[in-house]
């Protein structure tokens, strides 16, 4: 069978480069970018159901209850703002492709990187510092959700680091974007599931 | 002969199917030999750092809860990168070249690879270890019930953790994965005429999640027994002594596993189609295995996330479950995962059946629509009947609902029966070992749903709860179906998998074997359970004793039954007859191509012009691109009776 089709020309796969010349940028046509699109929403879709069961938990054990001196800086509002800013810089970077600006795109990926590291201790403090029962009924969901957050975060850090160290060794391009908007999207995703906790820990 | 047989042994490629770039290395020792030290080395590493450093408790032990779950994770990183996670995704990741080497021996299948067949291979090899562990769990189980005492094991925690162990392996690294991560990952592409997999680095690293997994629940007993079963009901779970950790932990592994197959497979299934596979010719199995994707993409990530809260319940520790919230807020939770893995487990195997059934009697496959949106509404439906294993926990109010949807649910099963019913009828089946067992499937299937409809009703359902009379229902409807629709698998895909044929006579007798084994077994469990015999206990009233220790001479009969399925397979992968390219003149496109592992599938993309069940039809199924009206050829299908 395959045979019989060996003589036709198809659209194949370009034969991957050997290790000795090094890699190349990863040019994906429309179809392989819409399928890594698709991989990584879905990917963020199973990402985003531990919330899902977190923001029930929080509700099923503590109710709306929300502890009258709880810290609205650490663990709460500076690792919001601190993630979003570097949700901002990771998009500036990557848009920045579109211009051919790869060493601005890097620049901004360690910006992320910086703030976002911040981020991360501004939003692990409460394991150390807090003003609640740990073990009480808001203190277990809060914390473990702390937990759950700040990993997710270790996680964008890792994915935005390799994508500026791609980006610096020329790897991501405006040709080749995909490094940079996937490393974008993976850390407003975990900025956006924060956001979400916030609320819902102290506001609702 | 299958022409990857004939494959010059010693050879090393120099392109692998699905483009890993690759070095030639004779002297090379597998990956997996250098997994296994990084991870013992960062095991001790982490394990003494935080047990005699950062977290020392009274007594100075050498292993405690906090340690050695940081010393697992670690472990698993040293493993995940020694097998090949090093070279191939975090230096990638990183920007240096993807150097790999891929010797085209026994040794790439002790590595990472980007071969959808390979890692579709290692997967079917893990899972049926798992499968062989689990079942020594059982028979050491069955050993315990010949007689009414506590005899076998040293107490009662050691009986319930080889229950445990056994039905946790069974569940998460053999009924979720051996027709998913297993058969899905190397089938799936083929039949889409497709080169690979749509992220064949997510499915390399995937496969070597499982082992972990299965060692790790395995060997849990050496950190003490616990006494959960499968569900780890919390707070129970955190009265255990250390165990249960383990049982977390490999969970954890397992699941991560599944999930990340089910995210690769639908990706495929979406993207990686040829041309002309339109969403109305997509084959059985791939409706089969995107059904079951979507159910593991939903459910596994919440049972993660439970099962996290539990662990913190047992290394913080936290009061999760019993001070704060109710043992019912954990139940209500597993279960919300735990029914769907039912489905989960057995919806590949309807897909099997009617894979394999139009094949084997040439006969075209009987509503074929109604047998697409039967596996659908299973899945759609499998979430909304949950708590009907918490009836007893339940007002008549909560529960009737339930009940209902319960009973609901085997109308879009019924769809599953009657297209493959229909499929049968009038048909001339090949009285081959893959039909027999597809048979005993449906039948097994059937006891087991007739007895879930029973158990539906909340009158019968609270008389039965945590009888044997459940085990033997749970067991039909699941181990009965999907168990024995993967040995019907296994036999009928074999001559794809290595192009050799099993032996039809020692196939059949065997299967007939297992089947009496397996009715005797678990057909006794409904009378034991009708005559008072209770779950989770070792030591039971002496009345039942005649019956449990015949039922465990007919379980010992099973487990030989499936060591001789297993030596049978492995002795024919080697020296059966070859098979030919498609020897049950199949026409789905897996039978269209010869590849074996390392081996591109599809020189020239095929182009699918119609349906694979239309074996009234005869013309080809496939022509070639840019050759105008020049066709391939379809299969060489016999006709046989129209049923569409």
């Amino acid at each position: 069978m395959t045979r019989s089709l060996a003589q036709v020309k198809v659209r194949q796969k370009p034969v991957p480069s050997s290790p000795a010349a090094g890699p190349s940028p990863a040019v994906l046509d429309r179809r392989d970018y819409a399928q890594h699109q698709f991989g990584l929403m879905l990917f963020m879709v199973t990402q985003g159901i531990p919330y899902f069961v977190l923001i029930n938990m929080r509700f099923m054990v503590a109710g709306a209850y929300v502890p009258p001196h709880l810290d609205v800086w650490f663990g709460a509002l500076l690792p919001t703002i601190l993630l979003w800013i570097g949700a901002a810089f990771a998009w500036r970077g990557a848009l920045a492709l579109r211009n051919d600006r790869t060493r601005q795109c890097a620049r901004d990926l360690a910006r992320t990187e910086v703030v976002g590291a911040v981020g991360l201790v501004a939003l692990m403090a409460p394991f150390w510092r807090h003003s609640f029962d740990p073990i009480g009924r808001f203190g277990t969901v809060y914390l473990s959700s702390l937990g759950v957050a700040s990993f997710y975060t270790l996680v964008a850090l890792a994915v935005v680091l390799g994508a500026a160290f791609r980006t610096r060794r020329g790897l991501v391009t405006r040709l080749a974007p995909w490094g940079a908007r996937s490393a974008a999207a993976v850390w407003t995703f975990n900025a956006a599931s924060w956001l979400v906790l916030y609320i819902v820990f102290y506001s609702i | 002969m299958s022409s990857h047989v004939g494959n010059a042994k010693r050879q090393f490629v120099t392109s692998g199917g699905s483009g890993e770039a690759v070095l030639p290395d004779r002297r090379m020792t597998p990956p997996v030999v250098r997994g296994i030290l990084w991870a013992a080395i960062a095991f001790i590493l982490v394990n003494t750092l935080v047990s005699q450093v950062l977290d020392r408790q009274a007594y100075d032990p050498f292993i405690t809860k906090v340690s050695v779950t940081f010393a697992w994770t670690a472990a698993l990183c040293g493993w995940l990168l020694g097998v090949g996670g090093w070279e191939m995704l975090v230096k990638p990741h990183f920007g240096y070249p993807l150097v790999w080497r891929t010797p085209a021996d026994w040794r790439r299948y002790f590595m990472l690879s980007l071969d959808h067949k390979v890692v579709g291979i290692q997967y079917l090899a893990t899972s049926a270890a798992g499968l062989f562990i689990a079942g020594f769990a059982a028979m050491m189980m069955r050993a315990e019930l010949m007689q009414a005492r506590l005899w076998f094991f040293p107490n009662m925690s050691a009986y319930l953790s080889a229950v445990g162990i056994h039905g946790t392996i069974m569940m998460f690294a053999f009924g979720t994965v051996v027709l998913v991560g297993g058969f899905g990952n190397y089938l799936i592409p083929l039949m889409l005429g497709a080169n690979g997999s749509a992220f064949p680095r997510v499915s390399a690293i995937s496969v070597w999640l499982l082992p972990v997994g299965i060692a790790t629940v395995a060997l849990s007993p050496l950190l003490g027994m616990w006494t959960t079963g499968w569900r780890a009901y919390a707070p129970l779970s955190g009265q255990d002594p250390s165990g249960i950790v383990f049982y977390y932990l490999g969970v954890f592994a397992m699941t991560v596993s599944s999930l990340l197959v089910a995210v690769n497979l639908t990706a495929t299934i979406i993207f990686k189609r040829a041309a002309g596979l339109t969403w109305n010719r997509i084959p059985m199995y791939a409706w089969g295995i995107l059904a079951v994707s979507l159910l593991n993409i939903i459910w596994l990530p919440e049972i993660q996330m439970t099962f996290i809260l539990s662990l913190l319940n047992n290394i913080v520790p936290f009061p999760l479950f019993s001070q704060v919230g109710t043992p019912l807020t954990y139940m209500e939770i597993f279960w919300l995962f735990g029914h769907p893995e039912v489905y989960i487990i057995v919806v590949p195997a309807f897909a099997i059946w009617q894979e394999i059934l139009p094949v084997m009697g040439q006969k075209t496959l009987f509503a074929r629509q109604w047998g697409v949106l039967g596996l659908v509404f299973v899945m759609l439906f499998s979430g909304l009947v949950w708590a009907h294993h918490m009836f007893t926990n339940m007002r008549n109010s909560q529960m009737l609902p339930f009940s209902f949807f319960t009973e609901m649910i085997s109308i879009p099963t019924g769809f599953a029966y009657l297209v493959a019913l229909g499929t049968m009828w009038k048909a001339r089946m090949r009285p081959k070992a893959p039909t027999v067992l597809v048979l005993m499937s449906m039948f097994n299937f059937l006891i087991g749903g007739v007895t879930g409809v029973l158990l539906a009703d909340p009158v019968i359902n609270l008389q039965a709860h945590d009888t044997f009379f459940i085990v033997g229902h749970f067991h039909y409807t699941i181990i009965g179906a999907m168990l024995f629709s993967a040995l019907a698998a296994v036999y009928y895909w074999m001559p794809r998998l290595c192009g050799r044929m099993y032996s039809e006579t020692w196939a059949n007798l065997l299967s007939v074997w297992v089947f009496i084994a397996f009715n005797a077994v678990f057909g006794q469990f409904f009378l034991l359970g009708l005559r008072g015999m209770n779950r989770w206990v070792p030591v039971y009233p002496a009345y039942l004793q005649n019956m449990n220790f015949e039922v465990s001479i007919f379980a010992f009969l099973l487990g030989i039954g499936f060591l001789l399925h297993l030596i049978h397979v492995v002795w024919m992968w080697n020296h059966g007859e070859p098979a030919g390219t498609n020897p049950w003149q199949g026409k789905t496109l897996e039978w269209h191509s010869a590849s074996g592992p390392g081996q591109t599938n599809f020189a020239v993309a095929p182009i699918v012009l119609r349906g694979f069940y239309n074996y009234a039809d005869r013309r080809p199924v496939l022509a070639s691109r840019g050759a105008g009206e020049r066709e391939a050829t379809g299969g060489g299908a016999t006709p046989g009776p129209t049923a569409e």
